[in-house]
């Protein structure tokens, strides 16, 4: 079920009335939440609901083996157990493909003809947010950081709250699962801020990033080569808005949506187009997967005391990050461009800005947002030789009427986008966030 | 200094009462100019 549709817009209200007026007790509530999430995921396809049943159930167990082994051996082979499972889902069903094709392709380049398998799965929508959330609780317990949980329909609600199910935020056990563990009372003003919240989100999703993505879907549908730069610098920075106003708006109202039912879930955007260092922006940018990626990758790679050893695991992380969002070297190609761009500060030994950006900053942020715009053409291309193709003709077919970028098609664009920055500035300057 | 959970982008609107129910109305009314509820529009990251 998607948040910007009809069957969202007759389900939240009457999901809203039962949990508050119908299900009074702790137990009751979590349970309706878990059945009223299980049904919004179900919405898609229901078959599909098998695999996040055997990811619930896998880590409630398998947290539980994990804190009552007694020696280090046990613990270690029940968080395998626990990894090999997750791992295992999201490489069936999201990377068996792609490794199998590389593999074929790698055999044909050594002069063998193989004839591997193609499993051409449809992709589990949010396999990939609800595994981590899930490894994360096992890793966790695994690091005696929390406890499990002994409540199984607790433990099922916390995986499958259904405003983060799908596209996060990624949630820690340590700061959600405690928040189904205790008493919610309602709270207008919290539910108020909640409505405040999904606003700004759906403005962001529908009047943003659909009207961006229309844009930028038809100027990367072009040939490069006969388009001119200005054209394809305008698609590029449609889709730098698409994707922020998609994603960021989807974190507000799934943020917002659970405020309505008592629950504050983690930040996952925090104005990133304000950066003025690619280390902000990562601070700023899908802040729980970055988190999660710091303390689950980065730092359990080891040797990052010396700066060799930061440089390769800095790396590996934007690799990683880039694997994440999908089966495709253009995403990994976006990952270690990141990388690539962190870098220099990382040599330098910059250290973290904590004060709020002002207007002398905007030379940086604009420069930052420039890299960031450039990545994000190898995100969106189809392929690595697709984005090079798309640079090369944005730096080559060189036209320089900038005024060609404001047209009758492209004004609502930008309308909406300077709205929407001038909004988000206002709370930059204001906010001290 | 916003609450935790009040960090987004209508959690700083100026105090008059009349300018953010300005500003809710002209969200709304272009969400409605633009939403198409029978031509669902996915989200990016159902994909990742």
């Amino acid at each position: 079920m998607l948040f910007n549709s009809f069957a969202f817009a007759l389900f939240l209200p009457l999901v809203f009335a039962a949990y508050w007026w119908v299900f009074r007790g702790l137990r009751a509530q979590n349970a309706f939440v878990l059945l009223a999430s299980w049904a919004f995921y179900a919405w898609w396809d229901w078959r599909f609901l098998g695999l996040l049943l055997v990811s619930t159930a896998g880590d409630f167990l398998f947290g539980l083996r994990i804190h009552a082994a007694q020696d280090k051996k046990r613990r270690k082979a029940w968080l395998m157990a626990s990894i090999a499972l997750n791992l295992g889902l999201l490489g069936t069903f999201k990377y068996f493909d792609f490794f199998i094709t590389g593999l074929a392709d790698l055999l044909r380049s050594a002069g063998f003809e193989p004839h591997l398998p193609i499993l051409g799965i449809l992709l589990p929508v949010g396999i990939s947010f609800y595994t981590f959330q899930t490894l994360s609780y096992t890793i966790d317990i695994h690091r005696r950081q929390i406890a499990p949980t002994n409540d199984p329909i607790a433990f099922a609600a916390f995986v499958s709250f259904f405003p983060q199910l799908v596209a996060g935020p990624i949630e820690r056990a340590r700061d959600l699962l405690p928040q189904f563990e205790r008493s919610r009372v309602f709270d207008i003003d919290r539910a108020k801020d909640g409505l405040r919240q999904m606003l700004w989100g759906f403005f962001k999703k529908v009047a943003v990033a659909d009207t961006c993505g229309g844009l930028a879907g038809a100027v990367f549908a072009l040939d490069p080569a006969s388009a001119s730069s200005v054209t394809l610098v305008f698609g590029a920075l449609c889709f730098a808005f698409q994707i922020y106003g998609d994603f960021s708006g989807y974190s507000d109202i799934a943020i917002g949506c659970a405020r309505l039912f008592g629950f504050n879930l983690s930040r996952n955007f925090a104005y990133p187009y304000f950066s003025r260092s690619i280390g902000e922006f990562w601070r700023r940018w899908h802040i729980t997967l970055s988190s999660w990626l710091r303390d689950y990758v980065y730092l359990s790679l080891g040797g990052w005391r010396d700066k060799g050893g930061r440089l390769r695991n800095i790396l590996i992380t934007f690799g990683v990050s880039g694997l994440w969002h999908g089966a495709n070297w253009t995403y990994i190609g976006w990952g270690l461009l990141h990388g690539a761009y962190y870098i220099p500060s990382v040599v330098r030994g910059e250290r973290q800005r904590s004060e709020h950006a002002t207007w002398r900053d905007l030379p940086r942020i604009i420069a930052l947002f420039v890299l960031v715009t450039i990545s994000w053409i190898v995100f969106r291309s189809a392929t690595i030789g697709d984005a090079a193709r798309y640079l090369r003709a944005m730096a080559l077919n060189a036209r320089v009427r900038p005024w060609e970028l404001f047209d009758w098609i492209s004004l609502p664009v930008w309308i909406h986008v300077a709205l929407m920055l001038g909004v988000e500035w206002h709370c930059v300057v204001n906010c001290m966030v | 200094m916003a609450l935790r959970g009040e960090l987004h982008g209508l959690a700083r609107l100026p105090r008059t009462v009349a300018v953010r129910w300005v500003i809710y109305a002209i969200l709304v009314a272009l969400i409605l100019l633009h939403i198409r509820l029978y031509d669902e529009h996915a989200f990016l990251y159902f994909r990742f």
